[in-house]
């Protein structure tokens, strides 16, 4: 019997005062046990709130803030080193050499004022794995063994200078320096955009099982923990709810609550949102004309030859602009959905921009409902040239729900005042008028009555995103702008808020233009799919069409990196049924 | 690059030009005789002669309209000459030259006391895990900036000249002669330097940054020097040049406190004089130091902090 790389058992976390956490009511981790075998992968499994990054934390000794450990023990390696116990100086010893961590984003995980090189050498020289002129040698072949080009050139440069995967290879490089028997990933990829996160994830695994290392990986996303761990542990309120064979447990979930998450994994269920729309203007291809002049209804958006270029600051000639999007052509019609999918640059949130007016075109049309109302000309950000009462009225007729609730909300405002604002803004309605409307559209979002009190800090992710719903539809608008609407959101609020937007779609007869990098939750809810690269549209067509038959590589190498798709079949019959 | 610094020299030209007419707008065309206030300071019992004055209003062109004067005197000061005091009647640049040195080691040294001072206290806050000290360090830059500087510096001279005999209490003589007054003007200012570097400081220390640094087995300490030091570095330098004002006002107590010549003891003396072509001097010199200081601050931003680049600050 191989002794486990790590052995955790009953482990107890709790926040605030020491003195008061012998109370187990402060406790978020509630005895955690599991082990992690050299060499295997082990994920844990949760969503916000439910203890996994904290148990992570605490077996790398950096628990935040004021947390600690109230109970339990945690053994690493042959040794069986008490972590719980151990000095600070020991951790010293521990960290970097003995176990690694591969942070969550990797976009503000590295110094920015120090060289790439120098901050892979900084594990070396403090391990003395390597003098100071070796550690520099030997940052340069580390960056090589992640899959960087150019290496040498790569470890000169600052981490601004590098994409968010190159970033996060250079994290696992620096987890992986001195060769680890642990590494803690915690949600390693979750920022990064779908092919790159494959890619990353295959780095990951492929350099660990070359050492041997032991993996423990905290992920909120169960496709990944399904292509990549060789067992699981479920974990919920800080408690392990099922472990076991990564196989077993999700193929045969024992528990109600790995059921449900596994139904709202939207990569692992094949669960659409809305029945799939009729045949009427599937194929809206607007190149062609003929279609779209088959179907007798002018289309709520019609978007003809879309241009916008950036000037880049201090560049010169071919360099002095980028095209952020491309002679981009497509239609929607009344009620439907079409996706705009592609990886982060491909132009997708600029083209949503562009359709709201919100900056202007440098070539191309944008017609709502046959009236054109493309910002166009000027060049230089918001302005160009527009009928300011035509575009009033597309702000009426329109609306937009960010990706980010934490953000898209006015924190000093209730959320009766931030439903309220497009009201007031548009002066609709007297103010008994305006108040009626905001509890009607709070009780449209399933929100209780009583949060029209309330501030955005006292909501949850979920809720926020419910008050953003709201406030969009405040106007009645025709068409909603989604973008991303569900991507900062944990996996069973993310299908609550779907399921949402899809009963108010055919309540109101809305039509959404949904922005996503999200294959799966995209297959969930479009009826139409325009894949973006490059600013430019790639491929264009029914939801089915474009997921069963794609023709373009680039959409079937999108297609190909949705995580969940390297299951066996036979587990994924087993999930649906 | 070359372009960048060409179009800060134009800004700081700008800002020169600026302090040059607000100050003559101020001081020469206020509702009040500029020949009167001279001859009154001079003679200091009220009583003004009306050929004297009709003299001085020649020599110093008042006859003329104020535009005339205006670019008569902007003509003088850009080939550097900014005119002659009327109580001592020595040139304004001589009367300036002759107190600068003095002042600038006095600020040369209270700005490296300050900054050592407050970056000890700023890394001791975020070094230490004890709640208690660290709440105790970081109640101390507010008292140093309520405290008043005079009352500071006479507590000074009571304790280190009266009492123990350490430091000359007046004076310009040596290096001994200027700790005493160093120290006056650093402590408000170490304390401004210790609230902004603690508070980057402790922002820097939250980062995901410093966490990849711990699990990589760094010491708090490595961890302060290597990771948390300079990225806090960038917001505090920011506030250098506020610092320089700082120091420049300072001065005008802590001379007038230590009896030392300088800088600031001119403005003082030339401002309860009504030395008016003095005034203005030293109102255009100190815009000359904040401009340069704040240049040197731009310019070492990029050094600092690799993510500025020249051309990209000029467009935001």
């Amino acid at each position: 019997m191989v002794a486990p790389a790590l052995t955790v058992t009953d482990l107890r976390v709790a926040y605030g005062s020491r003195a008061r956490g012998t109370d187990p009511a402060t406790d978020v981790v509630h005895g955690v046990s599991f082990s992690v075998l050299p060499g295997e992968v082990v994920a844990l499994v949760g969503e916000s709130g439910s203890g996994k990054s904290t148990t992570a934390h605490a077996a790398v000794g950096l628990l935040p803030g004021s947390g600690h450990v109230t109970g339990g023990q945690i053994l690493l390696g042959g040794d069986a080193l008490d972590l719980t116990t151990l000095p600070p100086r020991a951790w010293q010893r521990v960290r970097g050499a003995r176990i690694g961590l591969v942070p969550q984003d990797p976009a503000v995980a590295l110094n920015p004022v120090a060289r790439i090189g120098d901050q892979v050498a900084e594990v070396l020289r403090i391990h003395r794995w390597a003098t100071r002129s070796q550690a520099k040698a030997r940052a340069v072949e580390i960056l090589e063994s992640v899959g960087l080009d150019n290496p040498a050139a790569r470890a000169r440069q600052y981490p601004h200078e590098l994409s968010g995967g190159m970033r996060q290879r250079v994290l696992i490089g620096i987890a992986l320096a001195c060769e680890p028997e642990l590494v803690i990933a915690d949600e390693p990829t979750s920022a990064l955009d779908v092919t790159v996160q494959r890619t990353v994830l295959d780095l990951l695994g492929e350099l660990t099982s070359r050492i041997g290392t032991a993996v423990l990986l905290i992920t909120h996303d169960l496709a990944v923990a399904a292509d990549r761990a060789d067992r699981v542990v479920v974990l919920k309120d800080g408690l392990i709810v099922e472990q076991g064979v990564t196989a077993d447990v999700l193929g045969n979930p024992q528990h109600a609550y790995t059921r449900e998450l596994l139904a709202a994994a939207p990569s692992l269920s094949d669960v659409r949102r809305r029945p799939v729309a009729g045949p009427v203007a599937a194929a809206a291809a607007p190149e062609s004309g003929v279609l779209a002049a088959a179907v007798p209804r002018v289309p709520v958006l019609a978007v003809s030859g879309l241009t916008k270029v950036f000037r880049l600051p201090g560049g010169r000639g071919q360099d002095a602009s980028i095209t952020a999007v491309d002679d981009v052509s497509f239609e929607v019609h009344r009620g439907r959905t079409l996706a705009l999918v592609g990886e982060s640059g491909s132009g997708k949130s600029t083209t949503a921009r562009l359709v709201l007016g919100l900056t202007s075109a440098a070539a191309g049309t944008v017609r709502f409902d046959g009236t054109d109302v493309t910002v166009s000309g000027g060049g230089r950000g918001r302005g160009g040239r527009v009928d300011a009462a035509a575009l009033k009225e597309l702000r009426r007729r329109t609306a937009l729900v960010y990706q980010n609730p934490y953000a898209s909300l006015e924190p000093r405002f209730s959320v009766g005042q931030i439903i309220d604002e497009p009201l007031r803004a548009h002066q609709i309605g007297s103010s008994a008028e305006r108040r009626d409307r905001v509890a009607e559209l709070i009780d449209l979002v399933r929100l209780p009555a009583g949060y029209i009190e309330r501030r955005p800090e006292e909501l949850s992710g979920g809720q926020r995103q419910r008050v953003a719903i709201a406030r969009a539809l405040a106007l009645d608008p025709e068409l909603v702008v989604l973008d991303e609407p569900t991507s900062a959101l944990d996996v069973s609020v993310q299908a609550q808020i779907l399921d949402l937007l899809a009963g108010l779609q055919d309540s109101h007869g809305l039509t959404y233009l949904f922005i996503s990098h999200d294959l799966a939750v995209v297959r969930q809810v479009a009826d139409d799919v325009a894949v973006m690269r490059g600013g430019r549209v790639v491929e264009l067509g029914p939801t089915q069409q474009i997921f069963d038959h794609p023709v373009e590589e680039y959409t079937r190498s999108l297609l190909a990196a949705i995580p969940g798709s390297h299951r066996p079949t036979r587990t994924l019959e087993g999930v649906i049924a | 690059m070359t372009g960048y610094i060409a179009r800060r020299l134009l800004q700081a030209a700008g800002v020169l030009w600026a302090a040059f007419t607000v100050s003559f707008l101020i001081l020469f065309l206020l509702p009040s005789d500029p020949v009167s206030i001279m001859l009154d300071a001079a003679s200091g019992n009220g009583y003004v002669d009306p050929a004297k004055a009709a003299e001085l209003r020649a020599s110093y062109g008042f006859d003329q309209g104020p535009l005339e004067q205006y670019l008569r005197m902007l003509g003088r000061a850009l080939t550097g000459d900014l005119g002659t005091s009327i109580s001592s009647g020595a040139k304004v640049t001589t009367l300036i030259a002759q107190s600068f040195p003095e002042t600038l080691k006095l600020a040369a040294l209270a700005l490296a006391l300050s900054l050592v001072l407050g970056a000890g206290i700023a890394t001791a806050s975020v070094w230490t895990r004890s709640g208690r000290l660290r709440q105790l360090l970081l109640s101390l830059p507010p008292v140093g900036v309520a405290v008043p500087t005079f009352w500071i510096g006479l507590i000074l001279l009571q304790l280190f000249s009266f009492r123990f005999f350490l430091f000359p209490a007046v004076g310009n003589e040596g290096f001994a002669s200027l700790v005493l007054p160093a120290v006056t003007l650093a402590i408000p200012l170490s304390a401004v330097v210790a609230q902004v570097l603690a508070e980057s400081m402790q922002t820097a220390w939250r980062t995901q940054y410093v966490e990849t640094a711990l699990a990589k087995g760094a010491s708090r300490g490595r961890v302060i020097t290597r990771h948390v030091g300079r990225n806090a570095a960038i917001p505090a330098l920011t506030i250098l040049g506020v610092l320089v004002g700082n120091l420049l006002a300072g001065s005008v107590v802590v001379e007038t406190v230590f009896s030392r010549a300088g800088f600031g003891r001119l403005i003082q003396t030339s401002v309860q004089a009504q030395d008016i072509p003095v005034v203005q001097g030293l109102v255009v010199v100190a815009a000359l130091v904040f401009v340069l200081v704040n240049l040197a601050v731009d310019l070492a931003y990029p050094v600092l902090d690799p993510r500025i680049t020249r051309t990209a600050r000029t467009t935001t």
